[in-house]
């Protein structure tokens, strides 16, 4: 079978898994805040409407109508919940909290419900939803709408949580997360929405708790998530020029973690850096720190090195958010100290 | 110590009998009957307060419902009154309001405003004997209530509390009585039906084919419940009640049967009833519904019969409250006073 | 309003199992055989009874803290739940739930709460599966007086009302949220008035009647079956236990309890159904009998079932996931 790839935006990507998954299966919604727009607005009720602030649901209403694009009221513990009780009694709903930050007013209904119910219900339930949300900084957008955060969701056992960095892997992982059957959590990076890629037609699944190798390398190992992974490939780029051929492991899951793609490159390598836009404490980057010393001390030939943002909220003004976000130039730094 | 004696203790005092329940009943949902806010039916105690007030009474007894409307009505208030609770056991069923105006009227305050509707009035009625009542309509079906502001309410019981008023004021309503087997047993203000129901159940009733027949204490035009097919079928005011019997046979009469609840009944024959007739109920078992609610199960031994009488209770027509007081000048004072 | 001869023993019984099996849980916890806390329902019999009657396997509740008397009235089997509290593997929810989570899917019933207010957005959720499927389901969603002042349930109910899904919001106040009495944490001086904001019918119904609540419940169902939108009935009864077992209920006075067991929903059913010769007094007892059968049976069957192995601990956490990073690391 000839299969056609075509390049795609990261936002594209991302709506072509949706429209898809919506016409190979009748259960499967869309609900949150705008993600068709201008509900009952006549003038808008078809292409007109936003579909997401970032335009990233655009034109799935006229497609699939009002009853399977569902607009919100701002009430994310209600339907957040909701899309957790629809799951569990049959439908595939795909809810989107619009940035991650927003999660403290629905967490209840995230980690108390969706997560947990299969457990509590002793295996007789299952909660076959999707979560998408917004995070990163980079756009200006201060404290409240650009962290990161999924270190806080890859912590809790119920919940599966992935954070693709390219459009093929965001087609593929989303198309994955809406046909798992466990609540999955999508982490989509604000910055990365413009970014454009080979995307094969038709549907595929890029499978979840798989890491994929963006660069090899022999003489460190570099494992980034999301934005970061673009971040650690320019490192890598900056490195190769000196004669240090970093290995760019791009995560793509937070939860289960691919724990052997992790280690074997590190047995490769024998060095190790992790590039997280996350807060530092209780990280998913710690993880990786953990992991490579508790299962691959063996194979460590010096410290393992963490790139991350500060333990600080985001700010807002240019010069400060710049300072927050992990660079190229801080990874680099960061390598040279252990090779 | 006569009743007399005991109002010359406790000069210019009002009662006041607001029913926390009223307005709640499952018409709402078999008809189209709105949710009475109770948080309206403070701010009709607030109003009525500021009436009395303003015409010098300086106490209130009131019936203490435990969810504190009258309380709440007077928080934060800057009313120059005594609030005073009518010391009833509270039971939080309408025996709590027969109670309470039992005491009113056994304690010689001047009147007794009611917030409620029919099946309130009726409760107080059971105990009020001759104090009159000046009702504020806030049940779901109101045709002894007047439709009347609080303030207004509060003014005229103010009026008469302040001894500005005669008894030409005073409405003598009908009522009908309910003697089982020799006994009264209880009283309906506006009607008496027959109904096939087998359980008291929710109460209401709204479904015609259940009512054999009706009886009413005075055919009103314009009213909404059972007593409007008495209306429609006798349209002229009238002293005297009627005697409705339900079934094919003669006519059928469109009414409004509950708020919303338009519908056609079958009616077999009906009757004028005068003050002083009694009613043999022959249906037998069957349930009575007293204004418009199920309340006495009738078993197959009892023999029941319902008198029209004339002597009902007493009720403060605010208009001609106000007409009178008007033409003695009440409201109005020489300039020189205001300064 | 007919209540088949078999709808109305059905109601006993259900209401009678529900009394026998807290009597029994309030007895087996005093004893020290219960591990974690349990709330029992006895005195509000008639409101889930009386809802539960109107639904099948395939409608959807969603419950509280206060789970067991849902459970038994949508029919979740009573010898499982009972191992489910002794935290046994044949334990309804395998011994991972317990009483405050204690569920059953297959039966509809989405489980007790642990968190107050946790119920309503997971209620309008199976109420919008329906809705977007097309079928006749309807959701109820049992929530206390304490949840009332969630805003979960806010929220919930003007996304019920928004979307007219067919969910039904029962709220059982039965006057305290833990010791707060209900006329301090509300600001309304009723809770079934709150409906008007999200501009649905509200009614008040005698919680502790059967026959009202069947009756009232009945519509609300029905006009959520019609396509109609969302009721909230507030029903009024009153627990005999505390709000957990241990709660020396001080903040009750005994005039109070006294005037409610009055009111007792089992001995009003009896009365009425007696009264009127639509079932005997034979056939209670014998209802009554068989009753305490079963709960007899279903505490042997959970004092003889084995207690989970320690390793199911790590199943049932997803459908697919990789062990190995589920267990400890060491």
């Amino acid at each position: 079978m000839v299969v056609t790839t075509r390049v795609l935006s990261y936002r594209q990507a991302i709506n072509e898994a949706l429209r898809l998954e919506m016409r190979r299966d009748p259960t499967v919604i869309l609900m949150g805040e705008d993600v068709a727009g201008g509900a009952t607005i006549k003038h808008i009720e078809q292409e007109g409407a936003w579909g997401g602030p970032l335009g990233v649901t655009k034109s799935l209403v006229s497609e699939f109508g009002r009853q399977r694009v569902l607009d919100t009221p701002i009430s994310e513990a209600a339907f957040i919940g909701a899309a957790v009780g629809a799951a569990v009694t049959g439908l595939r709903p795909v809810a989107e909290l619009m940035f991650v930050d927003f999660f403290g007013v629905c967490m209840d209904q995230i980690f108390n419900q969706g997560a947990k119910l299969r457990y509590m219900f002793g295996g007789k339930a299952k909660v076959p939803m999707v979560i998408r949300t917004m995070i990163g900084a980079g756009f200006g957008a201060a404290g409240q709408h650009s962290g990161c955060h999924y270190s806080v969701f890859a912590h809790m056992p119920g919940l599966k949580a992935v954070a693709p960095a390219t459009p093929y892997d965001a087609k593929g992982l989303l198309i994955a997360a809406i046909r798992d059957d466990d609540p999955v959590m999508f982490f989509e990076h604000k910055m990365l929405y413009d970014m454009t890629g080979e995307v094969p037609e038709g549907d595929y699944v890029v499978p979840i708790g798989k890491a994929d190798v963006k660069r090899e390398g022999s003489d460190v190992t570099i494992v980034a998530i999301s934005r970061m992974v673009h971040i650690a490939l320019e490192a890598a780029k900056r490195l190769s020029g000196e004669g240090i051929e970093a290995e760019v492991v791009d995560l793509r899951s937070l939860s289960p973690l691919d724990e052997d793609a992790v280690l074997s490159s590190l047995a490769k390598t024998r060095r190790l850096v992790v590039v997280d836009e996350d807060n530092p404490r209780c990280s998913v980057a710690a993880d990786i720190a953990a992991l490579a010393v508790d299962k691959g001390f063996d194979y460590l030939d010096a410290p393992v090195k963490l790139v991350t943002a500060p333990h600080t909220p985001v700010p807002f003004s240019p010069s400060l958010e710049r300072y927050y976000i992990p660079t190229p130039e801080r990874v680099v730094a960061a390598v040279r100290e252990i090779v | 110590m006569s009743e007399r004696q005991q109002a010359s203790r406790a000069p210019g005092t009002v009662g006041i009998i607001a029913n926390p329940a009223a307005g709640k009943d499952v018409r709402r949902l078999v008809a189209l009957a709105s949710t009475f806010d109770n948080q309206e039916k403070v701010r009709i105690v607030r109003r009525a307060l500021a009436g009395l007030t303003a015409m010098g009474v300086r106490r209130v007894y009131y019936l203490p419902d435990s969810f504190g409307i009258v309380t709440r009505a007077a928080e934060n208030s800057r009313f120059d009154l005594e609030l005073v609770p009518i010391p009833v056991a509270c039971t939080f069923t309408a025996s709590d309001s027969e109670q309470a105006a039992s005491w009113l009227a056994a304690h010689g305050v001047a009147c007794v405003i009611t917030l409620g509707g029919d099946g309130t009035n009726r409760a107080v009625a059971r105990g009020c004997r001759e104090l009159p009542l000046v009702p504020i309509a806030t049940g779901t079906n109101n045709v002894f209530p007047y439709l009347v502001d609080g303030t207004i309410a509060g003014l005229a019981a103010g009026l008469l509390a302040a001894g500005q008023l005669d008894e030409t004021c005073l409405e003598r309503r009908p009522c009908l009585e309910v003697w089982i087997d020799g006994t009264l047993v209880d009283i309906a203000l506006i009607d008496v039906a027959v109904s096939r129901e087998r359980f008291l159940g929710a109460r209401a009733i709204w479904d015609p084919n259940t009512v054999q027949q009706v009886i009413v204490s005075r055919v009103i035009p314009g009213v909404i419940g059972l007593a409007a097919v008495a209306a429609a079928l006798c349209p002229i005011p009238s002293p005297t009640g009627a005697l409705v019997e339900f079934g094919t046979g003669s006519v059928c009469v469109t009414v409004p049967l509950a708020p919303g609840l338009v519908t056609t009944v079958p009616v077999r024959a009906w009757n004028m009833v005068s003050p002083g007739d009694e009613i043999v109920i022959e249906q037998r078992p069957c349930i009575l519904a007293l204004d418009g609610e199920r309340e006495l199960r009738i078993e197959d031994s009892h023999r029941v019969t319902v008198r029209l009488s004339a002597s009902g209770p007493l009720v403060l027509d605010p208009r001609l409250a106000f007409s009178a007081a008007a033409k003695r000048g009440c409201f109005v004072m020489p300039l020189t006073s205001t300064m | 309003m007919e209540i088949p001869r078999e709808k109305l023993r059905w109601i006993y019984e259900r209401m009678v199992l529900i009394r026998a099996f807290e009597d029994r849980v309030a007895q087996e916890f005093a004893a020290g055989k219960l591990p974690g806390f349990v709330h029992l329902y006895a005195g509000e019999e008639a409101i889930a009874v009386g809802v539960c009657a109107h639904l099948t396997d395939r409608d959807y509740i969603t419950s509280t803290h206060r789970g067991h008397g849902h459970c038994i009235a949508k029919g979740v089997d009573v010898k499982a739940m009972m191992a489910e509290l002794f935290g046994k593997a044949t334990g309804v929810c395998k011994g991972k739930g317990g009483s405050m989570h204690i569920a059953d899917v297959d039966k509809g019933m989405l489980g007790a709460n642990g968190i107050v207010g946790g119920g309503p957005p997971i209620a309008c959720g199976a109420g919008l599966m329906a809705k977007t499927l097309g079928t006749d389901q309807v959701a109820v969603c049992f929530l206390g007086d304490g949840a009332a002042e969630q805003g979960t349930t806010h929220e919930a109910m003007n996304l019920a009302a928004i979307w007219k899904l067919p969910v039904v919001f029962v709220c059982e106040n039965n006057l305290y949220a833990e010791s707060t009495p209900w006329t301090y944490h509300c600001a309304a001086p009723d809770i079934a008035s709150r409906a008007a904001a999200y501009d649905m019918p509200g009614v008040l119904v005698d919680g502790t009647d059967v026959f009202a609540v069947y009756e009232a419940a009945g519509e609300a169902i029905a006009r959520a079956r019609r396509g109609e939108g969302p009721t909230l009935l507030e029903c009024r009864a009153f627990r005999y236990y505390g709000h957990f077992q241990g709660d020396a209920v001080s903040y009750r006075t005994p005039e109070e309890e006294a005037a409610y067991r009055q009111r007792d929903p089992i001995q009003r059913f009896r009365e009425t159904v007696l009264s009127q010769g639509l079932l005997s007094e034979d056939e209670l007892d014998a209802i009554d009998a068989a009753v305490q059968h079963e709960i007899s049976e279903a505490v042997r069957f959970a004092e003889s079932s084995p207690l989970p192995p320690p390793e199911d601990c790590l199943t049932d956490v997803y459908v697919s996931y990789p062990v190995e990073q589920l267990a400890f690391r060491h």
